[in-house]
Order: structure tokens, then sequence, then C-alpha cells
């Protein structure tokens, strides 16, 4: 089932000659109530996987709602799910 | 009424379901309200609750035969994931792929939460593409208008093919459809239906549930399609999360709780009280019963009865603790403490076993199986011991009654509030400290916690929950509580006879006889501990029940009783507990038992020591090693004694009698 993860880097370096690295951002730095599109993810393997059954797949809009206190975890809005990122979670999601 | 047993199980029994019922399992991601459907579907009530992750093993039942064709029902643990990582996890993966050693499935019913469409559908598939019969259960529906979306049942089933029924789980509405579906479910052969065809890669099958949401118009919304979400909750999170409010109110919230304990339970204690005394009056009252009427009141009733008095508080506790899980503040107070357990090596989903702790450390033991890696799990299990648990209650009560003035009820509050803190901070430390001696591990510990939709609390389910909750306490309180106390009594009241001083050791055969207490048994046990107690400031008839009080803490307060009370003359009958502890006097020296210094030492000794035997059994099973449990056990019974007599001389030291 492992191999099914849809390969991060891969995405990523397509991604960055083509349009200039200010557009993307990792979900741990986005300005928080603005919704954003979910490029890859780029983790550890089976965080990256748990992540896309999350419903972090590329393609799917996301929004930081706020941050808990001392900074994280994140509530992150996603598929009408709320759910409680840490910030290392969301910095391996590249958002758009 | 056919009302079915519900029981709850860690090891299964192969299914063998009775009467060649069918077996139908429960499936769904946490948070999706299996167990309160369950809990419908049963008629029985036990766990279930507004908070991610609460089944903690498999729950099994039978489905009430009121409602149509009685089916055995399991509840699965709800998972996030198809590559599990935590046990509940493996076990739920292990049935839902048929490898599981003992339950087969029949029937699966996957339970999908309508605001969650999408996600919960995509798990759905994973169910699906297994090719057992299934059927939907549509959870949540009354929540969709809030989300501003709406979802067509009959579309969605002839979209996905698979049968489709609408629930909603509290009231217990539309059971009777979901088990008529079950049961066509289970005749006919199913085609693989788009739902089972998605793909196993979850960005292809979110792709493909996109696809077939929209093509089907199953489940029209108003605004964009994926950008919904409750504004109610995000409000309301806005405030409970927020940078600087945040803390305070989980601090308020949990000040609350345990203020509420106090100043509700009182009045119903001492009714309690009176029950007891006027049952153990009457049962002294019978005619010629002699020495049997007496261990009937004083040893049964008496000592029952001192134990029951806490009872009002241990069932308002887990009335409060329920409805926070209820309302879905729980999982905002796990990811409030996410960060700080993590400091300590811990995890956020460490909090609610914390939490939990505070009632019995059983069901959190238990409840640590939530937790992802195996090195956060074992750090929780082994604070858990610290967590003021209700048995400590009573034995807290009742000491901090007797140090404390009675005219100021709030400084006893304070005092047990600052014990409950207490607790917190020193399982944090004791986490911090053992975590750098346990290895770390590979893989990659993650939060990534559902925060589900706040709701307002229905007092029906509640109840019927706490009550779940606080019989299964009394039941596994209650028996050892009798017994322990039925032993000491008899040990207090029976002895070798009279005192036999005889010159050269040429004692007579020593003839078991009722005996004054100093004779007894129980003193004889004491003092041979009493080297050990001496430092602690107590004799030996507090020693006997801190022994007895490893079959359960609140044991000790009820030993007490006994020992107190049979030491008294019969005037002493009437007068209570705490009336015999102010005068109590350790024999032979006149200084009194309970003074300000030997009163907190024992407070202190209660705080750490470990002085449960099933916490210790739960833990060597959950931990699958005795070595664990037996340091465990060690580590704070010693910490504790050394602490106490820290404590007692220190006070000593300086001037504190």
């Amino acid at each position: 089932m492992k191999d099914a993860i849809n390969k991060p880097s891969g995405d990523l370096d397509e991604a960055r000659p083509a349009s200039p690295a200010r557009r993307l951002k990792n979900l741990s730095e986005v300005l928080h109530g603005v919704w954003h599109q979910v490029k890859s993810l780029s983790g550890p393997e089976d965080a990256c996987y748990r992540l896309l059954e999350l419903g972090f797949t590329p393609g799917a809009e996301v929004k930081v709602a706020q941050a808990a206190p001392l900074g994280e975890p994140l509530v992150v809005v996603l598929r009408g799910t709320r759910l409680a990122l840490r910030k290392d979670e969301a910095a391996w999601i590249i958002v758009e | 009424m056919d009302h079915c047993g519900v029981e709850e199980q860690t090891s299964l029994a192969p299914t063998g379901a009775p009467g060649g019922e069918l077996t139908v399992c429960l499936v769904g991601m946490p948070n999706s309200g299996k167990t309160t459907l369950m809990n419908a579907l049963t008629g029985g009530s036990f766990r279930t609750g507004n908070y991610p992750g609460v089944t903690v093993s498999l729950l099994r039942g039978r489905s009430r035969s009121d409602i149509g064709e009685v089916v055995s029902i399991v509840d699965l643990p709800g998972i996030h994931s198809t590559v599990a990582s935590s046990p509940e996890e493996e076990l739920s993966a292990a049935v839902i792929s048929g490898k599981h050693h003992s339950v087969l499935a029949d029937v699966f019913v996957a339970v999908v939460d309508a605001t969650q469409l999408e996600r919960h559908l995509r798990f759905a598939s994973y169910v699906a593409r297994q090719g057992r019969p299934m059927v939907i259960a549509l959870t949540m529906v009354d929540l969709l208008p809030r989300v501003g979306q709406s979802v067509d049942a009959a579309k969605l089933e002839s979209a996905l093919g698979v049968r489709v029924v609408t629930v909603d789980a509290r009231t217990g509405q539309g059971k009777e459809r979901l088990l008529e579906a079950v049961q066509a479910a289970s005749k006919s052969v199913e085609g693989s239906g788009p739902l089972a065809q998605l793909s196993g890669e979850p960005a292809e099958a979110y792709r493909g549930l996109q696809r077939l949401l929209e093509g089907s118009a199953a489940a029209p919304r108003s605004g964009s399609r994926s950008r919904t979400g409750d504004p109610l909750t995000e409000r309301i999170d806005r405030i409970l999360l927020h940078r600087i409010l945040g803390f305070p109110i989980f601090f308020v919230t949990l000040v609350g709780l345990f203020a509420a304990l106090f100043w509700a339970a009182q009045p119903l204690m001492d009714l309690v009280n009176a029950g007891f005394t006027i049952v153990g009056n009457l049962v002294l009252r019978i005619p010629h019963g002699g020495m049997f009427t007496r261990f009937l009141s004083e040893g049964v009733i008496q000592g029952i009865g001192v134990v029951a008095v806490f009872f009002p508080q241990v069932i308002i506790l887990f009335f409060l603790m329920t409805l926070l899980e209820d309302s879905g503040y729980l999982a905002r107070a796990a990811t409030l403490a996410d960060r700080p357990l993590r400091l300590l090596g811990l995890h956020g989903r460490s909090f609610v076993p914390m939490l939990s702790g505070f009632a019995c450390a059983i069901p959190a033991t238990l409840a640590a199986r939530a937790i992802p890696t195996r090195r956060e799990r074992l750090l929780t299990i082994w604070i858990l011991p610290l967590m003021s648990c209700s048995a400590r209650l009573p034995v807290y009560a009742l000491l901090l009654a007797a140090v404390m003035p009675p005219d100021a009820p709030w400084r006893a509050g304070l005092a047990l509030a600052t014990i409950y803190v207490g607790s917190l901070l020193t399982g944090s430390l004791v986490a911090g400290l053992i975590g750098r001696f346990l290895p770390r591990e590979r893989g990659v510990s993650m939060l990534a916690m559902e925060l589900p939709l706040y709701r307002r609390p229905q007092l029906k389910p509640i109840l019927k929950m706490t009550w779940a909750r606080s019989s299964d306490y009394l039941k596994k309180a209650g028996a050892p509580i009798a017994i322990v106390a039925a032993c000491l009594w008899l040990l207090s009241n029976f002895g070798f006879g009279a005192k036999q001083i005889t010159p050269a050791g040429a004692a007579p055969p020593p003839v078991i006889s009722p005996s004054p207490l100093d004779q007894s048994f129980a003193s004889q046990l004491g003092r041979m501990m009493e080297p050990a107690l001496k430092p602690m400031g107590v004799d030996w008839r507090v020693g006997v029940g801190l022994i007895s009080a490893f079959a359960a803490r609140e044991v000790f307060v009820s030993s007490l009783a006994i020992v107190f009370h049979v030491a008294g003359d019969e005037d002493a009958q009437s007068e209570n507990l705490l009336q015999e502890m102010r005068t109590a006097k350790i024999d032979g020296v006149g200084q009194p038992v309970f003074t300000t210094a030997s009163i907190l030492g024992l407070i202190i000794f209660f705080f750490f020591s470990l002085q449960c035997m099933s916490t210790v059994a739960v833990a060597r099973k959950e931990t699958n090693s005795s070595r664990f449990a037996a340091l465990q056990l060690l580590f704070y019974t010693g910490l504790g004694y050394l602490a106490s007599v820290a404590t007692v001389q220190g006070l000593r030291l300086a001037g504190v009698p």
C-alpha cells in the first residue's frame, strides 16, 4: 500500500522552476483565514501517507483557521473537517 | 424489555453468534457516532463520546428484539488510516480485512459522518473493497444545515452502489431501517459498486469520490464545494482556543469541575450517610443476634457505608466528564495540552487518559491505546497512577476534614484542588524524568487530531452514560470493599484469646476466640509493621488501613472506621469516624495519632503510592510486561513512603505536631 504514495519531491521539483518559489509555501507559514490549495507533500513517507489519507491531496482546499495558544497546534480546515495539526506536520504540506 | 448485556472485550472469544445470528461490525473513522449508534441499537449504554478514539476495545452486544431481527453487534475502534499505527487501529484493520483470528463480520455497517462526507466515504470505500456485504449508516445529518450542506441518501445510494440509511445515533431514529438494510444486505449477492471500485490510493480515491458526488448531485451544497465549515464552531474555537484566553478557560473549566464535586455533592453525601446509619442501627436491634448482627452492622453495613458516602461525588465527576466529552470541548483540551505534553515526551492524546485517570486508572490505562507511538503510550501509562483517582477522593476528603476546621469548607476545597493540580504537575515531572531513560523510537509521532463540531449536549444520553460508568465503578469497587471490610472486622474482633504470658514460652495451644481489639489478629499484624509506621507518625491501626487499601484505596476509610469504631466503647458507636479520629491516641504514648503532620504525611503517601492491585494488573496486560508493572508498583509505593516520612519528620522539625 505504501508504494501508492504520490512522490512528494517529484511534484516539488516540477513546480519550482515553473513558478517562482514565492508562490509556494508550507502550511505552517501561511496567513490564517485564507484558503490555499495543496500542491504536494514533503516529509517522512509514512507521515505523508497519513496526511494523504486525511485528505491533504493535491488540489484540496485548505485553510489555517487559527493557532492554539503557544503557537501550535494549528487548527486546519479541510474537506469540512477541523483538524489540529502540529507545526511540523503542517510544514510537510506545500500549498499555493 | 429485552435489554441485552454488552460486554467489553479485549481478547475475544470466537465470534459464534448465538442461534446463527448475523455478526454485524460497526466500522468508521473516530468520532463518527459509532458507539452512540451501538448504544441505540443494543439499548445497552456504554462509553461513547464526542472525542475521537473513545472506543478502546471491542464492544459487543446484541440488538434489541423490538427493533427487528436480533443481530450480534461488534463496535470496532475508530480508525483514521488503513495503515494502522496504534494498537486499536491494528485491531480494526485486522477485522475489516478479515484477518482477525476471531471476529468475522457477516455485514459491515460503515458509519459515515454526513458533515465530512468525502473523508468518511473514502474510508467506507476501503471497507467496500473487502467485498463483504455492507451498509452505510449516515449520521450527523442534523448538523448538515450548520455547515451549509445537504445529503440526499437515495441519490447517494445509487451513486455508490451501497445501501445508505440515515440514522440519528443519539435518538435512535432510523435504527429499524438500518437493521432491515443489514438483513437485506446479508441475503443479497453484492456486485462491486462504484464505491468498491474506487482506487486504494488516497488522492485517486478522493478524486473519484468527488466525481461520484458531483455526478449524482447527492450532496448539493451552498457555496464553494470544498470550503465548507461550521461558522459556529469556528467562532467558539476562536474563543476557547484563543491565544490569551485559551489556557485560562481551560483551567477555569477544570477548577469548576472539581469545585462542583464538593458543592453539589454535600447534601447527597449527608443523605447517604444518614441512610446507612439507620440501616446499621436497625440491624443491631435484631434480637439474639449477638456477634453476628454486630458483624453485619459494624463490619459490612458501616464498612460499605463509609465508602458509599463518596459515591455521589464519583457520579458527579463522571457526569461532568461525560458532559465535556459530549460537547466537543475534550478534543480542544487535548489540543491545548499537546504542546506542553510534548515537552514531557507525551502526546496530546495523553490528555484524555490522564483526565480519565482522575476518575479511575483502569479505564485510563485502556484509553492510552489511542496513543500512536509505543514510547508515548508507555510513558503515559507510567504516570497514570499519579493522577488523583476517585478512589483517593474518599481518603482525601476524610483526611482533609480531619485536619481542616469544619467552619471553612472552602479551605478543604482549595486543598483538594491543590492536590489535584499537584498530581498533574508531579505526573509531568515524572514523565519528563523517566522519558530520558526510554529509548527514542523510529517513526514519527503525529497529532493530526480531528476537532468535532460543537454540539449542544443532550441530557438523556449523558445521564445514561454517566449511569453506565458509575454503575461499572460501583460494581468494580463494591465487592472488594465489602469483602475487605468483612475480613477486617473479623480480624479486628478475633484473636488468640486472652493474652497468655508464660515465662518460658510454654504457651498453651492458641484458641481463636472473640478478643478485644488490642489483642486481635489485626493488632498483631499492625504491630509487626509498627517500626515502618513510626516514622510516618501513625500507629498500627492506620497500618491496618494502609495494608487493606491495596485492595482499593477507598477501603482505607472503611478500615479506619472498623479499627477505630471497635476501639471505642458502646457510646462511641454512635459517634462518627471523624470524632474517633480526633480523640485517638497512640497506645502507651498518649500522643494523638492524627496530628497535622501525620495527616499530611498520609495524604502525601496516598498521593504517590500505587495502592491498587487492579491497576497493576491492567498495566501489566496493556504493556505486556510484568517488569513494567512491578517496577511501577515499587517505584510509586516506595516514593510514597519516603515522601511521607520526609514530610512528617520535616514538619516535626519545624515544630508542627
